[in-house]
């Protein structure tokens, strides 16, 4: 249980530094922001309790917010994903059931599993995060564009951070 | 009473879940009023002093780049100061004259941080409330507006970048003198569009604008961008002008907050609603 802690607390870390000093300054056009920070609380382990869920997700928007000098618009659709997030795995079939010690990733629970959880996650995230920094649904078709282009590259690279750190294990 | 705490305690989730919403909207709302509280300047004094230490580092990538803009504005400087000029009449003046009186000062500072690509972008820059910095100060470089200045803390402030959807700022056409007014409501960071341009003003592609010196923030005369394209929807009276921003964004390094020395003097003429 402490070494759970001790792991979520340095990702938690790890992804703060890197979407703020590395992600933040990366410039995909001008439609495109990646953000990976979002993989924490997709990570966090299936038998955490509600509140810690939540807190964890708020303070990891909350985070983001303090350096990116935008009020709290990431804590605002984090907190949503997280609270979004025991629905999702409740209507997301696996191969496998939830057993206790079973990591939510592509390792334990298998890739297309993992696609369709991580997604619509990332989707209910980017679609909060993008219409609260307009606040308005005037240009919906401009936001929309950003909506879908930044969840698809930070889905990408969500993929690739699960595919480069936790190696799918030869069991089956 | 035991129904509806038992109630209660079954949708905890989700009222747990509208509290930390509830106080993510009160920071949202706090920041967007335009309220400088004094979490996010005690905030800002802390995480600018981390992102410091990272500018010192990606600060030599761009160093070259800085050089030559200073070269460039040095040149220019010093092409303006009186020993360059020669007297060929008793009509030049100089700056000590007494028919001038200085309004306008300059703070040097750095940016230690910027985004372009949000829709609501901001700079951090290295200068603060220490160095005179103050709420809705103007910033600018050799190239033109940068922004406006939202937040001070002791030693960094906050500046909403002139690629900000709310941000509204009257711009002249330097060849004829018509106003209207700038907003960043396209994607790129170079691009903007001026407004309230009316349709019998005669326009060039190329025509420069500049900053009309009607607001409180800038000295009349700085760069916003220059004309790219404009045509007249049908039935309009105004036309839809494209605009191409002067200031690189993409490359910010050293700006300048300009301090209006006349600022209070024009504070104190605004009618009260203005407040």
């Amino acid at each position: 249980m402490n070494n759970t802690i001790l792991n979520n607390s340095l990702r938690f870390i790890a992804l703060l530094l890197v979407q703020v000093f590395v992600l933040d300054n990366i410039h995909l056009s001008g439609y495109i922001n990646p953000y990976l920070y979002v993989l924490f609380v997709l990570l966090l382990p299936f038998e955490i309790p509600g509140w810690a869920l939540l807190i964890s997700a708020f303070a990891m928007g909350f985070g983001v917010d303090m350096f990116s000098g935008t009020g709290g618009i990431h804590a605002a659709a984090t907190t949503l994903m997280a609270f979004t997030r025991p629905f999702v795995t409740r209507f997301v079939a696996s191969r496998r059931e939830y057993e206790p010690g079973i990591q939510p990733g592509i390792a334990d629970l298998g890739l297309r599993w993992f696609i369709t959880y991580a997604g619509s996650l990332i989707l209910v995230h980017h679609t909060a995060l993008f219409l609260l920094e307009v606040f308005s649904f005037a240009g919906f078709y401009d936001t929309f564009q950003r909506i879908v282009l930044s969840s698809l590259v930070s889905f990408g690279m969500v993929l690739l951070v699960q595919y480069l750190f936790y190696p799918v294990r030869a069991k089956r | 009473m035991r129904n509806i705490l038992d109630f209660l305690l079954r949708i905890r989730f989700f009222l747990l879940f509208a509290l930390l919403e509830v106080i993510a909207m009160i920071f949202v709302f706090r920041h967007n009023g335009y309220q400088q509280s004094v979490m996010l300047s005690a905030s800002s004094s802390f995480t600018g002093r981390i992102q410091e230490r990272f500018n010192n580092v990606v600060y030599y990538f761009s160093l070259r780049q800085a050089n030559d803009f200073l070269m460039e504005e040095n040149a220019r400087l010093r092409a303006s100061i009186p020993e360059s000029f020669v007297q060929n009449s008793r009509q030049v003046f100089f700056e000590s004259d007494t028919l001038y009186r200085q309004r306008y000062t300059y703070v040097p500072a750095r940016v230690i941080r910027s985004t372009f690509d949000r829709r609501s972008n901001y700079l951090v820059i290295d200068k603060g409330s220490k160095d005179g910095i103050e709420k809705d100060m103007g910033v600018i470089t050799s190239n033109g507006v940068v922004g406006i200045v939202h937040s001070v803390s002791a030693h960094y402030a906050s500046v909403i970048s002139l690629l900000h959807k709310d941000i509204r700022i009257s711009g002249r056409i330097l060849r004829n003198g018509y106003v209207g007014t700038f907003r960043w409501d396209k994607a790129l960071p170079e691009e903007a569009s001026l407004n309230e341009i009316p349709a019998h003003v005669d326009l060039v592609a190329g025509d420069t604008v500049v900053t009309s010196g009607y607001s409180l923030m800038f000295p009349a005369g700085i760069p916003l961008g220059m004309v790219q394209d404009f045509h007249l929807p049908e039935g309009d009276y105004f036309y839809e002008i494209t605009l191409r921003i002067s200031t690189p964004f993409r490359q910010l390094s050293h700006v300048y907050v300009v301090k209006d020395l006349a600022r209070e003097e024009l504070n104190r003429l605004n009618l009260p609603e203005n407040e």
